[in-house]
């Protein structure tokens, strides 16, 4: 069964996006978030962290301690984390995402767990009718980490949310994601993302 | 884009060496929708480009039409041959693979791109302590290869063994004294394992990166926090030298005209300094 969390549209697009930029590489970031009363987590935004040395602390400390500050701007906070493997086959955690959602977890001041997520490689593809990613949840202790299935209406906008993203990187709109690395490289790139989030907006509210 | 640009665009990318591979195959598809001779031998050259472009983005018709060209124009040459054996990589064809480059060894026992490829395909397949072993093996005789550090650097650091990784930068800075990049990533490690003395080494290094290149972002961010993560010390006055790092960083933010962005960055050097 698992923990209870949704999944936004925004957020869901930002993380394919950044495993589409870089088909060759592992790429990371952190989910943005609140928690209702009941202790459901809502996942609204993505912020892609790293194309580079995921685990290497500076630049994470770096990043991670802007993200925070940004987020309690919009009265959220670093409730989860998502990772893209670089090997086709290989569509599990490693040492690198546990120790970054621990960290997380450390950080986090409402009652519920993270949620990590990993970039199913196999799945993402432009016709594919399946959530390309997998959601893992802490076990009791804390431990570790299970997979859990997806249930009906856990991703916002469904198939139509897949159908957008895979419009998105047909257009090639993956190619202007912006992750912390682009930020550094480039301080005039900004890991905010806000066109993409406006486009996914845009095209969600239009469907209702 | 003119024709020239597009050509041009093109040899950069093969000289830096930089992984677009679509891009590489919408520019090559203008270049060759127009007056290819205008090319010259310059054409092989960007045959070869497109090829592994063509494989990189699992367009195996297009990569087969690039390489029988060249099979045809240079059917004696190692080069071409090798290109044939990337082939069968990227069809999965692991043991034909070894195989052919095995054979083609025989006749090239120093040819490096070759002896590469068989290390690639153990990284392919996930075999990483095997790798580990061949780059680290590879590397004894070809000791000024930089893209091969870079390669071994990387593999350390996915076993998270930044001891290691670091060995293989410290091997790129003897090659190339001068590049910021190796610098910062080189104190980035040193961050990374810790400790007082690793963090006033790693303080140092991205001083040194700073004064190679002033605009280098993790250079500066890492300086600041490494001086901040240090105690201070008779001469070594972190205080000051955290001082200056954050009026740069502030000053390139403002700079952006970003107001938000200004605010996130001050509060967070605020906040960095408050945790010490």
């Amino acid at each position: 069964v698992g923990m209870k969390f949704s999944l936004s549209s925004v957020a869901y697009s930002k993380v394919v996006l950044h495993a589409c930029r870089y088909p060759h590489r592992a790429v990371n970031g952190v989910l943005l978030g609140s928690a209702d009363e009941g202790g459901a987590l809502r996942l609204v935004d993505a912020i892609p962290l790293f194309h580079f040395a995921l685990g290497l602390a500076p630049m994470l400390e770096v990043a991670l301690s802007q993200i925070e500050i940004y987020a309690r701007t919009v009265s959220l906070q670093i409730v989860g984390y998502y990772q893209a493997n670089e090997h086709l086959e290989d569509s599990s955690p490693d040492a690198i995402a546990y120790r970054i959602i621990d960290k997380i977890r450390e950080n986090m001041t409402t009652p519920s767990s993270p949620v990590l997520l990993m970039v199913h490689n196999w799945k993402l593809g432009l016709t594919n009718d399946d959530i390309p990613l997998k959601a893992y949840h802490p076990t009791h202790e804390g431990k570790t980490w299970k997979k859990q299935e997806w249930e009906d209406g856990q991703l916002e906008g469904g198939l139509a949310t897949l159908r957008l993203v895979s419009g998105l990187v047909s257009s090639k709109e993956h190619e202007k994601l912006v992750d912390f690395d682009t930020h550094l490289n480039d301080i005039t790139q900004d890991w905010l993302n806000p066109e993409i989030t406006k486009a996914v907006q845009l095209a969600s509210t239009s469907r209702e | 884009m003119s024709w020239e640009s597009v050509r041009d665009e093109l040899r950069l990318l093969r000289t830096t060496g930089c992984r677009e591979s679509e891009k590489v195959l919408r520019l090559g598809k203008t270049l060759l929708s127009g007056n290819v001779s205008k090319l010259g031998d310059e054409m092989w050259t960007l045959y070869e480009q497109l090829f592994i472009a063509a494989l990189d983005c699992g367009r195996q018709l297009e990569a087969e039409s690039y390489v029988v060209s060249l099979e045809t124009q240079f059917p004696d040459s190692v080069r071409v041959k090798t290109l044939r054996g990337m082939m069968m990589e990227a069809e999965e064809r692991y043991e034909d693979a070894t195989a052919w480059y095995d054979f083609l060894l025989e006749s090239e026992t120093t040819n490096a791109p070759i002896r590469k490829r068989k290390i690639t395909m153990l990284i392919t397949q996930r075999k990483f302590l095997d790798a580990i072993k061949e780059l680290t093996e590879y590397l004894e005789s070809f000791m000024s290869d930089q893209e091969a550090w870079l390669q071994l650097s990387e593999l350390h650091m996915k076993q998270m063994d930044y001891k290691r990784a670091a060995f293989c930068v410290e091997e790129l800075l003897l090659v190339d004294t001068h590049n910021h990049l190796f610098h910062q990533h080189y104190a980035e490690l040193l961050y990374t394992m810790g400790g007082t003395d690793n963090l006033d080494m790693s303080r140092k290094y991205f001083a040194q990166s700073l004064k190679m290149n002033s605009n280098n972002l993790r250079a500066l961010y890492g300086f600041h926090l490494a001086c901040i993560s240090l105690p201070k010390k008779k001469d070594r006055d972190t205080e000051k030298w955290a001082d200056w790092a954050e009026q740069q960083l502030l000053q390139k933010y403002k700079a952006l005209g970003d107001h938000n962005k200004v605010a996130i960055v001050q509060e967070m050097l605020r906040t960095i300094r408050q945790s010490q």
